[in-house]
């Protein structure tokens, strides 16, 4: 039987059960949820950040208080977690929960999960209102620590059936990673003695599932962070815009107003303009050379950014010049001669070998045939267009 | 400017078999000898022109059995690189060794035995590279390390039956290369 979403519905008169009006608040729930599971990708969606405080005891012994930031998270199941207020990790916990280690290098992952609970029953009302039940569920959160390693398996987490709403994280957890802490067993403190806080390669962060991203401005910006972010690294951009003369894309620094100092321009008429140095590419028009000495029965090196496939292709011009070196010790008994010198068009296979003579006896005898090297100079000439 | 020098050679008997020098280096300097041998690196040795067999004379040794490395460049070495073996130190070294004698053939058979003057340098290892006087593929045998002033050499479960002749490329760590003529 085909599983049909239902949409709560009301007719004048009716006596509405709780149920019913629970209905209307889960139906948003749970396409916000599917929203959120399906168009953007789980993770930290602003702050959550861990930072750590370095703090000292009265005889002088150091350690670190964590503190969680205020933010917001959305989980694998679509559910929203929100952290109002800043919050201090508490090393009691983690010490209960995780059995630390004597190597203070270790990193125990500190994860996010979010838990429905009944709110406490309203105390002022009175009356045919007055009841014990709650009339409110809080969408709380819990910080747990793991043990180090036990973040390398969050991309397994069982996604939730295609229909499901949030999940209320009572019998299923979600876990986002917030960060690291550091605990040194050594100092007797209890304390934390480190904290790793995330970054763009350790964090998951919330992002979008879009096959087709449209503007309705003509002009669309990807950023690494928002223009006004307070971050210590450059913030970089890219930006497609349309313009009378055909618009452009540009990818640079992104200012605090929300401009981009251009690092490279591609024009819609395929110009591309670079403030830096194009490595690795080979530039239409010019030309590039290799040369050196080689041995018979090796291939030429190309000369560097010449790519093999565009010569297998004949998208470039390979010329090849080689001549005989003959650098060895000569006397009238041994005096060499080349025997044959050339480099296959097609492969650049060095042929390359010489003859020792005896010009002493009468007539002169030749030695053995033997190889040896060669000066050689590769010429590629890349075309214009 | 420092000028460097490839060397290409067998990553198991360190034999040297080509050297080369580039005046533009690449911005990242290859780990395999792919770039420089092709298909194979073929490989000739001295040999009379009046001997038949001379026309056909070469092996191809596949990338597989090679490897590369670059050094401050060395005259000596470039000139002269099949007088060189890679050491223990992992650097260009002339041969000290004095060459193995012509082995000796067990009558109609592929076996034959290389006397050696001098044992191997320690950990040494050979390498034959087997092909046919009327041309073909080159046929490499891989051996074991070895020790002592005689290796016993028994291909006859490859070749067991016909005759031909053949040319035998002998690769000894620490030895010069060695080409020998066998008649089956």
């Amino acid at each position: 039987m085909t599983t049909l979403e239902a949409r709560p519905a009301f007719y004048e008169g009716e006596i509405l059960p709780a149920a019913d009006l629970t209905a209307t608040v889960d139906y948003a729930r749970n396409q916000m949820a599917r929203h959120a599971r399906y168009s953007h990708t789980w993770g930290i969606v602003t702050g959550l950040q861990l930072t750590g405080t370095s703090t000292a005891t009265s005889s002088g012994q150091t350690y670190m208080t964590v503190t969680l930031s205020p933010g917001i998270a959305t989980d694998g199941t679509g559910r929203e977690i929100v952290v109002a207020d800043q919050v201090p990790l508490d090393p009691t916990q983690f010490a209960l929960t995780v059995a630390p280690q004597a190597d203070k290098t270790l990193q125990y992952p500190v994860f996010l999960t979010g838990l429905d609970q009944n709110a406490p029953a309203a105390s002022t009302l009175t009356g045919a209102c007055g009841t014990s039940l709650p009339t409110s569920i809080q969408e709380a959160y819990n910080i747990v620590f793991g043990a180090p390693g036990s973040d390398q398996s969050l991309s397994e987490q069982t996604q939730p059936a295609l229909t499901d709403g949030p999940d209320d994280g009572s019998s299923v957890t979600w876990k986002i990673l917030l960060g690291y802490v550091k605990w040194d067993t050594s100092t007797g403190l209890n304390q934390f003695t480190g904290v790793v806080p995330l970054d763009a390669s350790t964090g998951t962060y919330a992002g979008v599932n879009a096959a087709t991203v449209v503007s309705p401005s003509g002009s669309l910006l990807l950023a690494t962070h928002p223009a006004n972010a307070t971050d210590s690294n450059p913030i970089l951009a890219v930006q497609i815009k349309e313009a009378s003369g055909g618009g452009s894309l540009v990818f640079g620094k992104l200012t605090s107003t929300g401009t981009i100092v251009p690092a490279v321009t591609i024009k819609s008429t395929g110009d591309v303009i670079a403030t830096g140095q194009l490595s690795g590419a080979v530039t239409p028009g010019s030309v590039q050379v290799q040369s050196g000495i080689a041995f018979d029965g090796m291939t030429l090196p190309l000369p560097p950014g010449v790519d093999p496939s565009a010569v297998a292709g004949g998208t470039v011009t390979v010329h090849v010049h080689v001549s005989p070196r003959i650098d060895m010790p000569q006397s009238p008994s041994a005096f060499s001669l080349p025997f044959e010198c050339f480099a296959d068009p097609s492969t650049r296979v060095v042929s390359c070998r010489v003859q020792p003579w005896d010009f002493t006896t009468g007539p002169p005898t030749a030695g053995p045939v033997t190889p040896s090297h060669c000066d050689y100079t590769v010429i590629v000439a890349v075309p214009a267009s | 400017m420092t000028v460097n020098m490839g060397l290409i050679y067998l990553a198991s008997t360190f034999n040297v078999l080509a050297a080369f020098t580039r005046g533009a280096e690449p911005s990242s300097i290859e780990t395999v000898p792919d770039t420089f041998v092709g298909s194979g690196l073929r490989v000739r040795l001295p040999w009379d022109q009046s001997d038949p067999a001379f026309p056909t004379l070469g092996f191809v040794v596949d990338a597989a059995h090679l490897t590369f490395a670059e050094f401050a460049a060395n005259p000596a070495v470039v000139v002269n690189s099949r007088n060189y073996y890679i050491d223990a130190t992992g650097k260009p070294a002339p041969y000290t060794l004095a060459a193995f004698g012509t082995p000796a053939q067990t009558a109609g058979k592929f076996a034959f035995s290389i006397p050696k003057v001098t044992p191997p340098v320690a950990s040494s290892a050979y390498l034959l590279l087997v092909q046919s006087w009327t041309g073909g593929s080159t046929q490499p045998v891989p051996g074991t390390l070895i020790a002592g002033n005689v290796t016993p050499v028994d291909l006859s479960s490859s070749y067991p039956t016909g005759s031909g002749n053949f040319h035998v490329l002998i690769c000894i760590g620490g030895y010069a290369p060695t080409v020998v003529e066998i008649s089956v």
